[in-house]
């Protein structure tokens, strides 16, 4: 995979993703919805860019800076969390490497998100890990239990499966935590993505977390092409 | 350096979380907010009746939940409101008040007796094996010029 292909697959996707968030947020917000528009319409311009030389991406990246940090500023920080953090995390590599006045950077700031999308899954599996909670199945129990995200009232009875839930538990941080030695080998890359993927559709079915799913492909390409360009080269 | 000049730098802070982002995701289970809200007659009403705003579904169907992958803006914004509860929470600033007002006035259905309406914010968290429910804040009751549509 070649840099050029990775990022404009990266800009793709973070089109079509920031559309389906941006679509969202119109049907429900009716305050903000002027953003939204603006934002849908840039977000819906960076897919097409990818396919047509009429729009300049740099361009779009940048407008669809302007509008994120005004976004952020009406919200006083991101409106949909981790999905957020990530999208604005994208936006701005892409924006860099687009900038950027020499190869090397625009390939380090591609580079840099590889690196993050790498730390998303084992910070995440550390923080669990170093939770006694976690460690013993209490904490995924409490999540069905009490919390705000299982999508229905159904799913709640799951925490009466304290067994499987531990057995989840463990299968999700190490997953998480040995997540950056899957970048050593093209296959192991490629299966770790794929139960990434599972794992986010999970999330998205029992939790409702669906902006997370479309969010993470999207930095997807960005890992492809670093593995290839510092081990498997 | 002025108040106004102090405001852009402000919102371009906002981006540094962007760029140096924390993954925590669910690193640990704390006390869990719920809103409810309750329609008065008068503002003076001493019986309130709360009722959850937004439940959740008893059960979705297999379709519901693949329909969710593509659609699912209103479980968004709920979730974005549990977060304007934990701020709120976390430190009162009126910001996060109205961010709650002004959602459960556009999403409610109109109540016809109703001349008033007042919000709350439960927690739930687990002491010991048991769970238990407290009332965290509650708004003070808002006087309804026009019914919420």
């Amino acid at each position: 995979m070649t840099f050029l292909w990775a990022r404009q697959a990266t800009e793709l996707l973070l089109g079509l993703a920031l559309l389906q968030h941006s679509l969202e947020h119109c049907a429900v917000a009716s305050r903000e919805r002027p953003l939204f528009i603006a934002r849908a319409v840039l977000a819906l311009l960076l897919a097409a860019s990818v396919t047509t030389t009429w729009f300049s991406p740099r361009w779009i990246e940048l407008a669809l800076l302007l509008v994120s940090v005004l976004i952020l500023t009406r919200f006083r920080g991101p409106y949909n969390g981790g999905a957020d953090r990530m999208g604005y995390l994208i936006l701005l590599c892409l924006c860099l490497s687009r900038w950027l006045p020499e190869p090397r950077w625009q390939e380090a700031a591609l580079g840099y998100l590889a690196v993050q999308l790498t730390l998303s899954y084992a910070a995440s599996g550390w923080v669990k890990i170093v939770n006694a909670d976690w460690r013993s199945g209490v904490a995924l129990t409490d999540v069905f239990r009490f919390s705000a995200y299982p999508a229905s009232e159904s799913l709640r009875g799951w925490s009466h499966w304290p067994r499987l839930l531990l057995t989840m538990s463990w299968l999700l941080m190490l997953f998480e935590i040995l997540f950056p030695l899957a970048v050593l080998n093209t296959y192991t890359l490629y299966a770790a993505l794929a139960v990434a993927i599972a794992l986010h559709l999970v999330n998205a079915f029992l939790f409702g977390l669906n902006r997370f799913l479309w969010i993470w492909i999207a930095a997807y390409p960005s890992i492809l092409w670093l593995q290839q360009r510092l081990i498997a080269n | 350096m002025t108040r106004s000049s102090q405001r852009p730098l402000a919102s371009l802070t906002l981006l540094l979380p962007a760029l140096l982002p924390s993954w925590r995701f669910f690193a640990s289970v704390g006390p869990s907010p719920r809103i409810q809200f309750a329609w008065l007659q008068h503002e003076t009403d001493s019986e309130t009746r709360w009722q959850d705003f937004w439940p959740r579904p008893a059960h979705l169907s297999v379709a519901a939940l693949l329909r969710r992958l593509a659609w699912n803006p209103t479980w968004n914004e709920s979730l974005y409101m549990v977060s304007c509860c934990e701020r709120l929470l976390e430190q009162y600033d009126a910001h996060w008040e109205n961010e709650i007002w002004q959602r459960v006035l556009e999403h409610l259905s109109s109540e016809p007796q109703a001349r008033s309406l007042r919000f709350r914010i439960i927690l739930i968290q687990r002491d010991s094996n048991r769970l238990t429910t407290e009332p965290a804040f509650v708004a003070p009751v808002r006087r309804l010029e026009k019914q919420p549509l």
